[in-house]
């Protein structure tokens, strides 16, 4: 007996493959969900895993700086006060400029940021340049220049080719002798922009001494980086460094979490830790549920043998066992088919990561441990899907097991309570009853299609957020063509220089402050603008509030941005303190008067004459926003880079032009992604759920249609059961979406961007159309089914 | 006598070969058999020697493999399913040994399945009433005993005056004494409406009951025993 047995277990091994042969569609339908659930995963761990290896790597072999300040101007001998400084280790100090470029057949404006460097790069005690293409410049000879590789490749240059730049107001020829990445460069940030954006800003590297001679800057240093010893107290240090600078035009000082390029990092980080638990949570969730309610149908069915295998001796142990290999062919598929879609979603993301964020180590790193906990992950899954359904059904005594079943106990239903149903049809109330008769199968089913829709939303969430951006900020908001930055503040009268340029239509002078903002313990660095008295001016940059109506900046007080208004959770009639990060650095207070819909991140606004009070000094500008014809603007941009006022022009068009390129193709990506999955979820719950309830009630199916019910009028029953679940789960799941689109904007929303919480009716619209589509499909195999009924075969069989 | 009356199935060398290649099942050879109008048969013979797939055919449930049956003058083995399915619809009455009731509907209910989609139908009361389940209208399978169940059914396959009534061994899952109750109302529906009735059995001792008794095996008809007088359900011995 002991000896035969291995045999016998190599018979019912072979049925675990003709069982799972006949039920393809499901076994199909389930590993899909699966797959998708764990291909989320894994894509998701691999970008997080691979962007902090490469962030923590590079960080460490570039020496990134610890803390970050910028000063107006300080003696390079400050450098040696600050390295007294308790707790800092090392010190590299420098100058950065903004810069206006030309590149030879690029007709619109480029703005950059040059930075000085030492002799060499041993020389850096932090934030190292690498450089990766070509040699480090050398200076004083044919002034030369490294560039940031992801401006050369944009832009297609080679080594050697020279590039026009404007330096402190004169434009030089630089040559170009290779390029670079820097730690803190490692997203390229254009000054007030959404994305970066490599055909319009650059960073460039220039030796030491070339630098500081063209902005006459000798001996002195705009910008320093701290490096941190083990222990030290990076508070206190930022706050003494702050006292240092403070008598040459200090900034403010700040650590890595509020360095632009880390802050990205660390949101994208964020972001991928919430994509990369929740939804594949829900999908592994429902995956678990369609395996449990198919193989307990399965071994519902299979009763009678199961009875069979005990009264030939072989233990509930064993025949659990059984049902558990079974389910695990189907979590392998799952495992095998997650792993190889997640690898390779992990390789177009971190592609998509790596046009953005630029390391020179390999962004991509593929780590075998996360498949292996995918795989354990999967396994637990499997004991939760499978273990009740092979514990209730190997439980049942052989003998009761070999008996036919009695029918199922089925209950009157609110059909009998409510009079006006009283008059259904037997067919309506079959299907009642059976909604009735399962409410938690039922509610699941319903809650897994309402899901699918909801991953429908979500998908084109994104679209529908970023249309509302372009409509409001390129819109509404920005009613110029061009912004002027200058290098300094410039008296008023500038304005109507630019205004008799030919070509320019109207302008709107900007005085921008950088301040920093205090209410109770929080505090934000940013700028304040001064808008000029709209009599005097027309308003090229509207201010909108939150519900999209223009506002004014009132006589006195700020009007703030969202994002201030929630960083600093100030509100209306808050009184904020105001640290003026200009000359002596006065303190100032002033009260919120409103908040304004933005999309700059922290932003403020005052009337410029109040501005001006507060400031105490004469009207001047920094900033002004141009009307141009357009069949002129080649032309006044000329005229505006040959002034040596100007630092930078900006032209909206292009801006808004690149936003969507660089935006446009991930964003379909995404939502293909985001489709796919969603999809099958659908088609996987609908088809699973409804091959279930065909098997269940094939026998009344059959019996009616030999009874004379034509083929119509039996799959019409399945029809109806399929249709009260998907329009059940479409509000839903309509409903579920929006929830989890307002909890998406909600957690992307930073300091550095907003995202806004807007769905479109067509976002809705094509949820439902394709959640619809998925259950048409489902209903036509469903019908398929009903006709392929062996009529006498389900007759003959005992159920 | 019976073969004076209208011939309500004309049956013609009919075979059925199940499965193809070296497989093959040969469960009817070459059947020929008229059954009349009002008639009571009884079909008998071991298991496997084709009754089920006769009573099929018969019923517009199978096709046969070759040879016609003739509905009243109609060749049915030529329609299609749907015509099929009209013909179940319109005319046949079937009774299985699994009571194949709809486990959702309540006895009435499952009757006005029926009676709802029929020409004309009585109404699920009176059919009950002639399966004296009145009592139990309003009760669901799982309510109702294994008798009461093929009951409910009988009276789902007479509501609509089927033409035929056809029935694979209704009494097979049933004790003897619950088996006569329901026989007895198989008879009834027979005598009271004259619905040519056809019922398949192991037993011989129901065989008393009928006009014809047709012995299958291996799918030939081996005899046809004729009763000259019927005795009715309720006196058979077992
Ligand atoms: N669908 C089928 N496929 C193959 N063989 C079948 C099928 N249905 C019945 N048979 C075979 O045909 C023969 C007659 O079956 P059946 O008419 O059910 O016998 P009975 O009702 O007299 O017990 C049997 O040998 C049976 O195995
Ligand atoms: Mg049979």
């Amino acid at each position: 007996m002991r000896r035969r047995l291995p045999e016998v277990v190599r018979a019912i091994d072979r049925k675990i493959w003709r069982d799972l042969a006949r039920m393809k569609g499901q076994v199909g339908a389930i590993a899909a969900v699966m797959s998708c659930g764990l291909a989320i995963f894994i894509a998701g761990m691999t970008c997080q895993g691979s962007l902090n290896r490469a962030r923590a790597e590079y960080y460490a072999e570039s020496l990134f700086a610890h803390v970050f300040a910028a000063v107006k101007s300080a003696p390079s001998s400050v450098t040696a006060r600050i390295r007294e400084i308790e707790g800092v280790s090392k010190v590299q100090s420098g100058i950065a400029q903004p810069v206006t470029v030309t590149v030879k057949d690029f007709t619109e404006p480029v703005t950059g940021r040059i930075i000085s460097l030492p002799e060499a790069v041993e020389a850096m005690d932090l934030n190292r340049v690498t450089v990766r293409r070509g040699r480090w410049p050398v200076r004083g000879r044919d002034r030369e220049i490294l560039v940031s590789e992801p401006f050369f490749e944009a832009h297609r240059l080679a080594l050697g080719d020279r590039i026009q730049v404007v330096l402190n107001g004169r434009e030089e020829e630089l040559t170009i002798t290779g390029t670079g990445l820097s730690p803190d460069f490692i997203i390229e940030m254009p000054p007030g922009g959404f994305l970066p954006d490599s055909l319009r800003f650059g960073v460039f590297w220039m030796p030491g001494e070339d630098l500081e001679a063209a902005f006459a800057m000798e001996g002195a240093f705009n910008q320093v980086a701290l490096g941190l010893g083990m222990g030290a107290n990076q508070e206190e240090v930022i706050r003494q460094l702050d006292d240092l600078l403070e008598p040459y035009g200090g900034l403010g000082a700040f650590g890595r979490e509020d360095q632009l390029s880390d802050r990205f990092i660390a949101d994208e980080l964020k972001q991928l830790r919430v994509m990369s638990f929740f939804p594949p949570a829900i999908f592994l969730s429902i995956a678990a549920y369609l395996l449990n309610v198919s193989l307990s149908r399965l071994m519902h069915l299979q009763r009678p043998q199961i009875a069979v295998l005990k009264s030939f001796g072989y233990s509930t142990g064993e025949i659990g066992w059984h049902y558990v290999k079974m389910a695990s062919v189907l979590i392998l598929l799952g495992t095998a088919g997650g792993s190889l879609l997640g690898a390779w979603m992990g390789r177009v993301m971190t592609g998509m990561y790596q046009r953005f964020y630029r390391f020179p180590v390999e962004l991509y790193h593929a780590d075998p441990a996360l498949f292996a906990l995918a795989a354990a992950l999967m396994a637990v899954l499997a004991i939760a899907g499978v273990a009740g359904a092979v514990r209730s059904a190997v439980s049942i005594p052989p003998a009761v097991a070999m008996q036919p079943e009695p029918p199922a106990v089925y209950r009157k239903s609110i059909l009998d309570r409510i009079p006006m149903l009283r008059g259904a049809s037997p067919s309506a109330r079959m299907l009642i009853r059976e909604l009735e008769r399962r409410p938690r199968r039922v509610f699941l089913g319903i809650f897994g299609i309402a899901f699918a829709s909801s991953g429908l939303i979500m998908g084109n969430f994104g679209k529908d957020s970023i249309q509302y951006i372009i409509d409001v900020q390129f819109g509404l908001s920005q009613r110029f063509d061009a912004a002027v930055t200058f290098h300094r503040p410039a008296p008023l009268r500038v304005i109507q220089d630019l205004r008799a340029i030919d070509g320019v239509e109207s302008v709107e002078p900007v005085r921008a402050v950088p301040v920093k903002f205090r209410l109770g313990p929080r505090s934000k660095q940013t700028t304040v603008q001064g808008v000029a008295d709209p009599e005097r001016f027309v308003r090229l940059k509207q201010l909108l509030d939150v519900d999209r109506h223009l506002v004014e900046p009132p006589r006195e007080g700020l009007l703030i941005s969202v994002a201030l208004a929630s960083a600093l959770r100030a509100q209306a009639g808050d009184l904020l303190t105001l640290e003026i990060l200009e000359r002596n650095r006065p303190r100032r207070e002033v009260a919120v008067a409103g908040i304004v819909e933005d999309f700059e991140g922290l932003s403020a606004y005052m009337s410029l004459s109040a501005l001006n009070r507060v400031l105490r000094e004469g009207p001047s500008v920094t900033l002004a926003f141009l009307r141009i014809d357009p069949a002129r603007e080649k032309e006044v941009y000329q005229r505006l880079r040959e002034s040596p006022r100007v630092a930078g022009v900006s032209l909206k068009r292009a801006s808004m032009r690149s936003f969507l390129d660089t935006i446009g193709e991930n964003l379909l990506r995404m939502r293909l992604f985001n489709v796919i999955f969603a999809t099958t979820i659908a088609v996987g719950v609908i088809y699973n759920s409804m091959r279930v309830v065909l098997s269940e009630r094939s026998r009344e199916l059959a019996t009616m249609r030999v009874i004379g019910f034509r083929h119509g009028e039996v799959s019409v029953i399945l029809q109806g059961h399929l249709a009260v679940l998907v329009l059940c789960a479409i509000p839903l799941g309509l409903g579920l979406g929006t929830l989890f689109c307002l909890a998406i904007a909600r957690s992307l929303t930073t300091d550095l961007y907003r995202v806004p919480f807007v769905l479109n009716r067509e976002t809705f619209g094509v949820a439902i159309l394709v959640v619809l589509a998925a259950s048409f499909v489902c209903a036509l195999f469903l019908d398929r089914g009903i006709r392929r009924l062996d009529l006498i075969a389900v007759l003959k069989a005992r159920d | 006598m019976a073969e004076n009356r209208r011939v309500v199935f004309a049956v013609r060398g009919i075979t059925k070969v199940y499965g193809t290649g070296g497989l093959t099942v040969h469960a009817l050879r070459g059947i020929d058999l008229d059954l009349h109008e009002g008639e009571f048969v009884v079909l008998l013979g071991a298991s496997g020697s084709g009754k089920s797939t006769l009573l099929n055919i018969l019923g517009g449930l199978d096709s046969a493999s070759t040879g016609e049956v003739r509905f009243r003058d109609e060749e049915i083995t030529a329609w299609p399913a749907a015509r099929l399915t009209d013909f179940r619809r319109d005319h046949v009455g079937f009774v299985f040994q699994f009571y194949n009731l709809i486990p959702s509907l309540t006895a009435r209910e499952n009757v006005a399945l029926v009676t709802d989609i029929a020409r004309a139908p009585m109404t699920p009361e009176e059919a009950l009433r002639m399966v004296d389940l009145q009592e139990r209208m309003d009760h669901f399978p799982s309510q109702l005993s294994g008798g009461e169940q093929q009951r409910v059914a009988i009276a789902r396959a007479i509501a609509k005056r089927p033409g035929v009534l056809l029935c694979d061994e209704p009494t097979g899952a049933l004790d003897v004494r619950t088996g006569i109750g329901v026989l007895r109302a198989i008879e009834r529906i027979n005598r009271e409406f004259g619905t040519t009735t056809v019922v398949i059995t192991h037993n011989a001792v129901i065989a008393g009951m009928a006009n014809r008794v047709i012995h299958i095996s291996d799918g030939l008809i081996q005899r046809i025993e004729v009763n000259e007088s019927r005795c009715d359900a309720g006196s058979l011995k077992w």
